[in-house]
C-alpha cells in the first residue's frame, strides 16, 4: 500500500537516518559501486562496517579493515575458526540465515557488505541503517571470489591494497600448481569434496570456492553427476552411494564435534574402508567451516596452504 | 414435589437464574441480552496482559528502549533511531506475532469444540505440517511456484481434505479425524524432511524458518491477509458461538435443541483451517499455541462457555511472550518461535496426555 | 430382531408427531423392521420392551437424530426431515438414555439450554425463558440444587436436572428415554406423576421406562 505519506515519512526516516548513523563528515573522496541494488555511493573510509557475509569479512580483513560486526559461520558460534585471530572483538549479528537488525543498529554502521543472497526486504532495512553492498555477480564460478572482492575493497575505500591482495593469491595459486605438478601424475589428481554431517555425507560441488581453488592447482574435481545441474552448492550423498565418489583423493570437511562423531561412525564401515582414497590414504581431513563455508582472500590463502601441506606430506610418505 | 406446575410463582421462588450474568433487556422490543461477568472480566484481564506484554516487547531486544521512550515514539516523539525500530522491526513482528497466536488459539479452541476432544488441534491433526510441507516446496522450488504463504494455506486445506476424506466424516468424537490428521502430519513432515535434504543447501536454509515457525519469515502480503481473515474469522466463529455451545452436551440432546450438528461442525471446521493455515504462513507451525491458548483460557473461563475471545487473547499472549523469550534469550542471536513454544508446551501436552481425559468436558 | 415391543396405538387424525412404515437399522443390521405410530398431544405413550430390541432407535428415529432406512416421520404434518432444525427443536424435545456435561456446569445453567431453540442472538434471555426455567426447576424438584454443580450431584439428581432441562424446552412432544433409571421408587413415581401432568397440560409425553 504505497500511500504518499506513508512513503514521504520513510523518505524522511531514512535520511535521519542516514544523517545520524553514517559519519557525514564531508569527504571529498566519494565513490559509487555498482550492487545488485543499483548504484551505492560511499564517502570517505568507513570506520565502522559491519559484514553479513563470510567472504566479506575476509576482504575486509585481508585488506586491513577490521569490522565492527559480522555474522557466525555455518553450524559454529562465532566467526570461522580461520579468521578469529584477525576478527577479535568484533560483535556477532547473526547467522548466514538471519540477521539480527537490531544488532547491527547497536553498532551504528556506516557500511553494511552483505551476500548475493540477501533479500530485498532485509536489504531494503539495512540500506535505511548504512549504505548497503550486495555484489551481484554469477555465483559459484572460479572467479567469484576475486569480483566480490574487488567490490568489497572497493567499497571500502581500499580498492588498491584489495587488488594487491588479489595478485597475491593468485601468485599462491602458481605456487602451489607448481608443486602439485612436481609431486602428482596427471592421472591421480582426481578428487571429490566430501562435507560430513551429522546427517550424513554431503557432495560438495565443483563450484564450490574450495573446489575451485583445487581446480586451480590442478585437483580434477569430481562429485559423480552427483550436484545436479542448477543446485551449485552440495548435494546429499547416501552412505551406499559413497562409491560415486570413489577417487584417488577425498577431501572430508565437518563443520563441528557432532560432524567429527558422525565421520568416526562412517570410517567404521565397509563401504568407506573400501573406497580407494582410503586404502591409499588420501583421504584428508580439512576444516569445514574453512572448506566449505568461507570464501575471500584469507580463506583461499588457508586452503593453498592446506592443499600445499598435504602434497607434501604424501610424497614425504612415499 | 410441587405437580401443580401453574402454582410455580416467581415471587416464592427468588432464586437468581442468571447469576454471574449481566441481564439486559429493551423495554420496547422482544430483545434482551445476557452477559457473563467472568467472561468480561476475564477478557479485560486478559486485553491487560497482552498489551504489557505487547509493551515489554517492543522495549525488550538487543537494543533496549525505556518505557517511556517507547511511549514517546508512539505518540511520533521518539528519536530517528528509537521510530526506526519500534516501526520497522519491533512493531510489524509483534502485530505479526499476537495476530498469529491469536489466529492459532482461535483455531484450536473451535476444533477443540467441534472435535469435543482437547488434543484435536490443527497442529496436532497435521494441518501444520501439511502447510509446512507446501511453504517448504515452494521455498525450495520443487512443484508449483506460487508465494510460499499462498501455498501454506493450500497446504492447509488439502490436509483437512485429505483428513475428512480418510475419516469418513468428523465424527462425534473425533477420534477418526485425529487419527487420520496424526498420519496426514506424519507423511507431511517425512516429505518436508526429504525435500530438504534433497536441495541445495542455500534452499534448505531458506526454507528452515517455515519448518520451525519464526517470526522473521514473515511476508507482509501474509500479515495483511492474516489481519482480514482474523476479523472474519473472528466474527463468524462469535456468530457459530450459540451453536458451538449446545455442540458441549450429547449429540442427540445437541440435535434435540435445534443445532444442525454436521453443519455447524463443517462451518467451524473451515474457519479453523483457513485460520490456521493463515497463521502458517505468517509464523510458520507453531501448533502448540492452539493447544496451549484455549486450554489456558478454558482454565479461566466460566464453565459450559466456549472461550473463543479469550483464547484468541491468551494465544496472542503465549505468542509474543514466547518470541519476546526467543529473542532475548540467546541475544543477538535468535531462537526461533516456534522453538520456544516447543519447549514451553510440550510438558503441558504431556501432562495432558497423562493427567486429563481428552474428553474437552472433563 | 427379536422385538417385544408394546405401545397404545390410538390412530388420530391429528396425531402431531406419526412414522409411516418405518425402518431404523444400524449399519447392516436391521433393529425396527416396519413400524407404524401416532403420538397425540395430550397422551403418555410408554414403549416397553428388553435391552437392546431398539427403543433408544426408535426414539432417535422420531427426534430425526437417526435417519431412518425407509419410512416417513411427520411432525405437524410434514416430513420431518424437511422441517428447519428449530423449529422442530420448539416442538419435540429428546433426552437420551446417557448423558454428560461439561466440568462445573450448574443445575441452572443446564436447565437454560433447554430454552436454546426459543432463543436468538437478540433474545438471550426473554421473561419466557426466565418462566420456563422456573417452571422447569419446580417441576422436577431441583429448586434446591439449582446452583449446584452437575458433578456434585448423586445420579438421581442429575437425571431430575436433565429431565428439567428438558421441560424447559416446552415442547408439546417429549421423547424421555428411560428417564426414571437411575431413580429411587419415590423420585420414579414423582417422574411419572409429572409426566402425566405434563402431558394433561398439553404435552404428549413418550417414554420408554425400565421394565
Ligand atoms: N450405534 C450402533 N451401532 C450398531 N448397533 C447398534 C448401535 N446402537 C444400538 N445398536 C444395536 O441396536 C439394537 C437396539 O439398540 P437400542 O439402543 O435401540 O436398544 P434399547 O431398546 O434402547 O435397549 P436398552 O433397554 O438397553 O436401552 C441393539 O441390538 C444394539 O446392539
Ligand atoms: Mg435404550
Amino acid at each position: 500500500m504505497p500511500n504518499p505519506l506513508f512513503v514521504a515519512k520513510s523518505l524522511l526516516i531514512s535520511l535521519v537516518l542516514a544523517a545520524t548513523f553514517t559519519n557525514a563528515a564531508a569527504h571529498a573522496d566519494t565513490r559509487i559501486v555498482q550492487t545488485a541494488y543499483g548504484p551505492v555511493s560511499i564517502e570517505g573510509i568507513p570506520k565502522r562496517v559491519v559484514t553479513l557475509y563470510e567472504g566479506a569479512l575476509d576482504a575486509a580483513i585481508a585488506s586491513g579493515i577490521n569490522p565492527v560486526g559480522a555474522i557466525i559461520t555455518r553450524g559454529g558460534s562465532d566467526v570461522a575458526e580461520y579468521i578469529q585471530p584477525k576478527a577479535k572483538g568484533v560483535g556477532i549479528v547473526g547467522t548466514p540465515g538471519e540477521t539480527n537488525i537490531e544488532a547491527v543498529i547497536a553498532l551504528k554502521p556506516d557500511l553494511i557488505l552483505a551476500s548475493a543472497q540477501l533479500a530485498k526486504e532485509q536489504y531494503n532495512l539495512l540500506s535505511r541503517i548504512a549504505p548497503t553492498i550486495v555484489p551481484n555477480f554469477p555465483a559459484f564460478t572460479p572467479t567469484t571470489w576475486k569480483q566480490e572482492t574487488r567490490l568489497f575493497t572497493e567499497a571500502l575505500g581500499r580498492a588498491e591494497t584489495g587488488r594487491k591482495v588479489i595478485s597475491g593469491v593468485e601468485n599462491k595459486i602458481a605456487e602451489v600448481a607448481k608443486l602439485v605438478d612436481t609431486k602428482l601424475g596427471p592421472n591421480q589428481r582426481e578428487t571429490a569434496l566430501i562435507r560430513w554431517m551429522p546427517q550424513g555425507p554431503l557432495v560438495m560441488s565443483e563450484g564450490l570456492f574450495s573446489a575451485s581453488l583445487l581446480e586451480a592447482t590442478g585437483f580434477n574435481v569430481n562429485s559423480g553427476g552427483i550436484v545436479k545441474e542448477g543446485r551449485p552448492h552440495s548435494h546429499p550423498l547416501s552412505q551406499e552411494n559413497l562409491g560415486l565418489i570413489d577417487h584417488q583423493w577425498v577431501f572430508l570437511a565437518t563443520l563441528n564435534a557432532d560432524g567429527d562423531a558422525a565421520l568416526d561412525a562412517a570410517r567404521e564401515s565397509q563401504a568407506f574402508q573400501r573406497l580407494k582414497a582410503n586404502r591409499a590414504d588420501q583421504v584428508v581431513t580439512v576444516n569445514g567451516q574453512l572448506w566449505t563455508s568461507a570464501s575471500g582472500p584469507l580463506a583461499a590463502t588457508e586452503i593453498l596452504n592446506d592443499i600445499a601441506n598435504t602434497i607434501d606430506n604424501v610424497a614425504a610418505d612415499r | 414435589m410441587n405437580s401443580s406446575l401453574d402454582s410455580t410463582d416467581t415471587g416464592q421462588t427468588p432464586l437468581h437464574l442468571t447469576s454471574g450474568h449481566w441481564l439486559w433487556r429493551s423495554t420496547t422490543r422482544p430483545w434482551s441480552l445476557l452477559i457473563n461477568k467472568r467472561s468480561i472480566v476475564v477478557n479485560a484481564t486478559l486485553t491487560l496482559i497482552l498489551l504489557a506484554c505487547a509493551l515489554s516487547s517492543l522495549a525488550l531486544g538487543t537494543l533496549s528502549i525505556t518505557i517511556p521512550d517507547v511511549i514517546l515514539a508512539l505518540q511520533g516523539k521518539g528519536t530517528t533511531m528509537h521510530t526506526f525500530v519500534l516501526e520497522e522491526l519491533r512493531g510489524p513482528r509483534l502485530l505479526a506475532g499476537a495476530l498469529a497466536g491469536a489466529s492459532f488459539a482461535l483455531a484450536g479452541c473451535l476444533m477443540q469444540t467441534l472435535a469435543r476432544n482437547r488434543l484435536a488441534t490443527p497442529g496436532i491433526i497435521g494441518i501444520d505440517n501439511a502447510a509446512t510441507a507446501f511453504a517448504v516446496a515452494s521455498v525450495v522450488g520443487v512443484g508449483i511456484s506460487a508465494a510460499p504463504h499462498t501455498m501454506a494455506l493450500v497446504g492447509a486445506a488439502v490436509a483437512t481434505a485429505l483428513a475428512f476424506g480418510l475419516a469418513g466424516a468428523t465424527g462425534t468424537r473425533g477420534y477418526r479425524f485425529i487419527i487420520a490428521g496424526l498420519a496426514i502430519g506424519a507423511v507431511s513432515g517425512a516429505i518436508t524432511q526429504v525435500m530438504l535434504s534433497s536441495v541445495a543447501l542455500d534452499d534448505a536454509n531458506a526454507a528452515y524458518p517455515w519448518t520451525v515457525g519464526s517470526l522473521n519469515a514473515r511476508a507482509p502480503a501474509a500479515v495483511n491477509a492474516l489481519i482480514i481473515g482474523l476479523i472474519v474469522g473472528y466474527t463468524l466463529s462469535l456468530f457459530l458461538n450459540r451453536a458451538l455451545i449446545t455442540l458441549q452436551l450429547p449429540e442427540p440432546v445437541t440435535a434435540s435443541l435445534g443445532t444442525r450438528s454436521g453443519r455447524v461442525r463443517v462451518a467451524g471446521l473451515i474457519l479453523s483451517v483457513l485460520l490456521t493455515g493463515l497463521a502458517v504462513s505468517v509464523a510458520g507451525p507453531v501448533g502448540l499455541i492452539a493447544l496451549l491458548g484455549p486450554e489456558l483460557a478454558r482454565t479461566i473461563s466460566r464453565p459450559g462457555s466456549i472461550p473463543l475471545t479469550a483464547s484468541a487473547l491468551s494465544g496472542a499472549i503465549l505468542m509474543v511472550l514466547s518470541d519476546l523469550a526467543g529473542r532475548l534469550v540467546f541475544s543477538p542471536l535468535e531462537i526461533p518461535v516456534g522453538i520456544i513454544a516447543a519447549l514451553a508446551g510440550s510438558p503441558y501436552l504431556l501432562w495432558i496426555l497423562l493427567h486429563k481425559s481428552p474428553d474437552i468436558n472433563r | 430382531m427379536n422385538q417385544f415391543m408394546t405401545m397404545s396405538k390410538i390412530n388420530s387424525p391429528r396425531a402431531p408427531l406419526a412414522a409411516q412404515s418405518l425402518m431404523m437399522s444400524h449399519g447392516p443390521h436391521t433393529i425396527i423392521p416396519h413400524l407404524d405410530i401416532e403420538l397425540r398431544t395430550g397422551e403418555v405413550t410408554a414403549i416397553v420392551g428388553p435391552n437392546g430390541c431398539g427403543k433408544s432407535t426408535l426414539l432417535n428415529g422420531l427426534a430425526r437424530i437417526h435417519k431412518p432406512r425407509q419410512g416417513t416421520i411427520v411432525l405437524d404434518g410434514a416430513d420431518i426431515h424437511t422441517l428447519p432444525a428449530r423449529d422442530v427443536a420448539r416442538k419435540l424435545a429428546l433426552l437420551p438414555q446417557d448423558n454428560s456435561a461439561p466440568e462445573g456446569l450448574t443445575v441452572t445453567d443446564l436447565i437454560r439450554f433447554g430454552r436454546h431453540p426459543h432463543q436468538s442472538w437478540l433474545s438471550q434471555w426473554s421473561e419466557d425463558d426466565e418462566r420456563a426455567v422456573r417452571k422447569a426447576l419446580t417441576a422436577a424438584d431441583v429448586g434446591d440444587l439449582a446452583n449446584r454443580p452437575l458433578d456434585t450431584l448423586s445420579g438421581g439428581q442429575r437425571q431430575r436436572a436433565w429431565i428439567a432441562m428438558s421441560i424447559a424446552q416446552e415442547t408439546q412432544l417429549l421423547l424421555l428415554d428411560e428417564p426414571t433409571s437411575a431413580l429411587d421408587l419415590g423420585h420414579q413415581i414423582e417422574v411419572f406423576e409429572l409426566i402425566r401432568t405434563l402431558a394433561s397440560q398439553g404435552n404428549t409425553t413418550k417414554s420408554s421406562p425400565p421394565m
